[in-house]
C-alpha cells in the first residue's frame, strides 16, 4: 500500500489539525479539502515528512515516515514522493533537462536522460528540453513540474492547490494532466483544493478537521 | 554533476558580484604573488648584473656611490685616481693573493645615453664574455658593444658612431668618431648594456680632437687615470678583509657591490612589508566579500535550495553546494591572481629592463603550498557562516504559508 496514514494531527499554531485515517492504493486518488487557511497545506508537508505530526504515524510502501530518521525521511521523500507546488517552483536558472535531473541528483539518484525524455515527450514539452525556466510560459512551467514530480517513478504525488492560479480551462488542462500522468505511472495521487470542481474528478475526499489545542 | 551544474548557474546568474569577489581576491592574491617574486627575483637579478665584480676600488667616496657607478654603470662617475696608485696597492702582500683578476675604467661620455666604458681588452674575458661578431679593438677609436647596447643602436660592424659628453645623451657632442669593430654575445650581465673602448681613446676625444676639452675627466686623458678598478677574488673571505685593508688608505676607496646593494634592498625592507600586508588585507578583504556574496547568494536562492531540500538533499548536500560555490570562486581567484602576477611581472621587467635588469618571471613555487593552503582556508571559512545557516535551517521552512 504506498501509503497509510493513522490518528494523524498537526500542530498549526494554536490549533490542532487532523485527519481521518487514510489508506491509499496505487493509482488512488484523494482529494484533501477544507477552506482556505485550513491547513491543508500543513498535512500535505507532515505527509512528505517535514513537518512532524504531534500524533499518528505515517508510511509509504510499508516504511515508516513518521517516525523515522531524519535521514531516511529525506531519502524516502526524495525517491517515493513527487510534489507539485501551487507556484511550481521550478529553478529558474537551469534548463528544463537539469530541472527534471535536479530531482535525480537531490534523491541521490543517477541521472535519467531517456526517463527525462519521455517524460517530456509525454507532455508535449519535448521542444524546451533546453530552455531555460525562467523563459517558460505559464502552462510550459505547469507541465515541466508536472514532469519533475514524476520524475524518480514515485509512489505518490502529492500536490498543493494546483490549479489555484489558473483560470477554468487551464485548470481543467492541468488536471487532466496530472490524473493521465498518475494513471500512467501506477502513483497515488493526493490534491489539497478547495475548489469543487476539482474534488468532483478525484475518487475520494478527505476533510481536514481543526481543533483548538487544549 | 548537477549540484556542480546548479552552482555554476547560481554564480552566472550573479555574474556581478560574482565577478567582484573574483577581482578582489585574485587583486589581492597577484599582488602577493608579485611581492614573494620581487623579494627574490630583484635582488636576485641585481646579483647578476654586478656577479663579477667583487670589489671596485676607485677615488675617495661612498661605497654606494662607487657601486652604482662602476658596477651597475647607473650613476656619473666619482672622480678620477691614479691607475699607478692602485695597481701598486693591489700587487702589495696583504692584498694580492685575493686578487684573481683587475681591469681599470674610466667613464664618462655615452651614445644615446648609452654608457662608454674606457678600458682594456681584458674586460671581456673580466665578465666572462665572448664576441658575437668581429674582433676587439686593437688601437683607439674602435670599439666593441655589449649585446644589448648594440641592439638597442642597432650597431653593425663598420659603423661609425659620435659620442656626447654625460650620460644622459644630451651632452655636449664629441667629434672624434668610434668604428665598431666587434659585437658581443649576450651575457645577463652589466657588459650587454655598455659600449667598450680603449683608455687611449679619452685622449682622442677630448685632447685631439677639435672640441679640446677642459671636462672632468680630461684629466684622464693621459691614460694613467681612471675612475675605478673592477676587482674579482680569489675567494669569497677577501668579501670581509680586502675592502676594510683599501679603506686604510688616505686616497683610495674600495667597496663591494655585492654588500652595498645588499645594505641598499635592505632599505626597502619596510616597504615590501607595508605592500606585504597590504596585499594580505586585500586578501582577507576578498574573503570578507566572498562570505557576504555566499551568504546573499543563499538569501537568494533559499527557494531553490529549499526545493531541493524537498526533493531529497540533506543538510550535508547543501552546506557542500556552499563549499563547493566558494572552492569554485577561490580555485578561479588563484588562475586569475596567478595570471595578473604574471602581467604585473612582465611589466616590472619591462621597466626595469631600461636599468639593465632582467630578472626572470615565475612563480614562488616554494611559497605555493601555503599560500593555496591559505585561499582552501579562506573558502572553507567564507562557506562556514552559510553553511551552518542551512545546517540549521528547518526542514519545512520555506514551505509553509
Amino acid at each position: 500500500m504506498p501509503l497509510c496514514a493513522e490518528n494523524l494531527a498537526v500542530r498549526r499554531g494554536d490549533a490542532l489539525i487532523g485527519l481521518p485515517d487514510l489508506h491509499l492504493s496505487a493509482g488512488q486518488t484523494l482529494a484533501l479539502t477544507g477552506p482556505s487557511g485550513a491547513g491543508k497545506t500543513s498535512l500535505l508537508l507532515c505527509l512528505a515528512g517535514l513537518i512532524a505530526p504531534v500524533n499518528g504515524t505515517v508510511q509509504l510502501e510499508d516504511k515508516p515516515l513518521w517516525p523515522s530518521k531524519a535521514i531516511d525521511r529525506a531519502r524516502l521523500r526524495g525517491r517515493r514522493i513527487g510534489f507539485v507546488f501551487a507556484d511550481y517552483r521550478l529553478i529558474d536558472s537551469l534548463s528544463v533537462m537539469d530541472n527534471l535531473q535536479m530531482a535525480r541528483a537531490s534523491a541521490h539518484l543517477p541521472l535519467d536522460v531517456a526517463r527525462a525524455h519521455h517524460l517530456l515527450d509525454r507532455l508535449g514539452i519535448s521542444a524546451l528540453t533546453h530552455r531555460r525556466a525562467d523563459r517558460l510560459s505559464q502552462g510550459q512551467a505547469q507541465r515541466v513540474a508536472l514532469a519533475r514530480a514524476v520524475m524518480n517513478a514515485p509512489a505518490l504525488i502529492l500536490a498543493d492547490e494546483p490549479t489555484a492560479a489558473l483560470d477554468e480551462t487551464n485548470a481543467a488542462a492541468m488536471l487532466s494532466l496530472l490524473l493521465d500522468l498518475a494513471q500512467d505511472e501506477g502513483t497515488a495521487l493526493i490534491v489539497a483544493t478547495h475548489d469543487a470542481r476539482v474534488k468532483a474528478r478525484l475518487g475520494a475526499v478527505a476533510e481536514v478537521v481543526t481543533g483548538a489545542l487544549t | 554533476m548537477m549540484f556542480a551544474r546548479f552552482v555554476l548557474a547560481g554564480l552566472w546568474r550573479r555574474w556581478g558580484s560574482t565577478a567582484l569577489t573574483l577581482l578582489i581576491g585574485a587583486c589581492g592574491l597577484a599582488g602577493l604573488i608579485l611581492i614573494l617574486w620581487a623579494q627574490t627575483a630583484l635582488p636576485e637579478a641585481v646579483k647578476a648584473r654586478i656577479s663579477e665584480t667583487d670589489m671596485v676600488v676607485g677615488p675617495k667616496a661612498s661605497g654606494l656611490d662607487l657601486s652604482l657607478c662602476c658596477a651597475l654603470h647607473q650613476t656619473p662617475a666619482p672622480g678620477l685616481v691614479s691607475l699607478n696608485s692602485i695597481e701598486a696597492r693591489l700587487s702589495e702582500p696583504d692584498l694580492k693573493p685575493y686578487i684573481r683578476a683587475s681591469v681599470p675604467i674610466a667613464l664618462g661620455d655615452s651614445v644615446e645615453g648609452i654608457r662608454i666604458v674606457w678600458t682594456r681588452p681584458d674586460i671581456v674575458g673580466f665578465y666572462h664574455a665572448r664576441l658575437a661578431q668581429g674582433h676587439l679593438w686593437a688601437q683607439p677609436m674602435q670599439m666593441v658593444a655589449g649585446a644589448q647596447a648594440a641592439k638597442t643602436l642597432n650597431l653593425r660592424l663598420g659603423q661609425t658612431l659620435g659620442s656626447s659628453h654625460g650620460l644622459a645623451g644630451e651632452g655636449e657632442a664629441h667629434a672624434a668618431r668610434y668604428t665598431v669593430t666587434g659585437i658581443l654575445a649576450p651575457t645577463g650581465g652589466v657588459i650587454d648594456h655598455l659600449l667598450l673602448s680603449d683608455l687611449g681613446s679619452i685622449a682622442w676625444v677630448h685632447a685631439h680632437g677639435p672640441d679640446a676639452d677642459d671636462h672632468d675627466h680630461a684629466e684622464a686623458t693621459d691614460g694613467h687615470h681612471v675612475n675605478a678598478v673592477l676587482v674579482s677574488f680569489t675567494s669569497p673571505v677577501a668579501l670581509a678583509a680586502a675592502p676594510a685593508l683599501i679603506n686604510q688608505s688616505d686616497t683610495l676607496s674600495a667597496a663591494s657591490p655585492q654588500l652595498e646593494l645588499a645594505r641598499l634592498l635592505s632599505l626597502v625592507h619596510p616597504v615590501i612589508y607595508f605592500a606585504t600586508g597590504l596585499f594580505v588585507a586585500i586578501g582577507a578583504f576578498g574573503a570578507l566579500v566572498l562570505t557576504l556574496s555566499l551568504v546573499q547568494a543563499l538569501n537568494r536562492r533559499a527557494r531553490d535550495l529549499t526545493l531541493l531540500r524537498f526533493m531529497g538533499a540533506t543538510s550535508l548536500d547543501l552546506s557542500l553546494i556552499c563549499l563547493a560555490e566558494a572552492l569554485l570562486i577561490v580555485h578561479a581567484a588563484l588562475v586569475l591572481g596567478v595570471g595578473l602576477s604574471l602581467l604585473g611581472q612582465s611589466a616590472l621587467t619591462h621597466v626595469l629592463s631600461a636599468y639593465g635588469l632582467s630578472p626572470h618571471p615565475g612563480l614562488p613555487v616554494d611559497q605555493w603550498p601555503w599560500l593555496y593552503g591559505a585561499a582552501l582556508l579562506t573558502a572553507c571559512l567564507s562557506a562556514l557562516v552559510p553553511a551552518l545557516r542551512l545546517a540549521l535551517t528547518r526542514d519545512d521552512e520555506g514551505f509553509r504559508a
